[in-house]
């Protein structure tokens, strides 16, 4: 079954690429609204560029780490997988300290439209982990077909896979939610 | 669903008191100078609540400040 592979990557990506046209560059070049001054950044704003950031830097770092061990293989090794943990761990806790800076209430406050913005964010996210739990179906199913069973690396790579997906999904959502707001002038 | 616009006479009101920046505005209304801007531009309506806060600030009523257009 090992020719599906690139029909199914084919596909995917071809969704993808036709959702992306029809929600952002056709959308876009019909309800683009000009004349807008360069807009100051918001608290939050710099916040999800920076939870972007820690985001990507961590998901790199794992990936480099699983593809120079392997990706079935790098579990088995006690030091490997220890740096791994360390680094989602630690990955997520710097985020997790971004996002509750800004959530405090003696904070420079969010106002009305940043909470707005913030709590679109979600569905962002929630669309990225079901992208990537596509992803993995799909991989793994076509990988594994013939043995039947997948080994049990791929339960701890799900999950960390979604919480990659967790933390860039915020930000992605508050970046998109504050470049929807400028474009279509909605909140 | 018609679709309606609300107008504002912000960036008047600023300039009409002593040339009140768009920050300082901001600060007094307890939004971003973002939010500011977006309203200046008739880009975001803004909540019951701002806009009373903006009317306060202006010791104007509401309805001197912003004003419904609908766009049928």
């Amino acid at each position: 079954m090992t020719f599906l592979h690139p029909i199914i990557a084919l596909i995917v990506v071809a969704l993808l690429a036709i959702t992306i046209y029809l929600r952002f560059i056709r959308t876009s070049a019909n309800s683009r609204i000009d004349g807008l001054p360069k807009l100051p950044m918001t608290l939050l704003q710099k916040r999800a560029w920076l939870g972007l950031a820690i985001g990507i830097a961590v998901s790199a770092a794992v990936v480099l780490l699983i593809l120079s061990q392997g990706l079935t293989q790098f579990y088995d090794d006690d030091g490997t997988r220890h740096i791994f943990y360390g680094l989602l761990g630690a990955g997520g806790l710097l985020w997790l300290l971004v996002y509750l800076l800004t959530r405090r209430p003696t904070a420079n406050p969010l106002d009305e439209r940043d909470r707005a913005i913030l709590a679109h964010a979600p569905a962002f996210q929630s669309g990225l982990i079901l992208i990537s739990l596509g992803f993995w179906m799909i991989g793994l199913t076509e990988s594994y077909r013939d043995e039947g069973s997948i080994p049990i690396v791929f339960a701890s790579l799900i999950f960390w896979s979604g919480w990659m997906m967790h933390m860039l999904g915020l930000s992605l959502g508050v970046i998109y939610g504050y470049w929807r707001a400028r474009t279509y002038a909605e909140s | 669903m018609p679709k309606a616009k609300i107008r504002n006479n912000l960036r008047q009101l600023r300039f009409e008191h002593n040339e009140m920046t768009q920050q300082a505005l901001a600060d007094a209304a307890e939004c971003t100078r973002q939010t500011v801007i977006m309203l200046e531009h008739e880009r975001y309506v803004p909540s019951l609540a701002l806009a009373f806060r903006i009317a306060e600030i202006f010791d104007r009523r509401v309805d001197d400040i912003f004003a419904y257009e609908n766009e049928e």
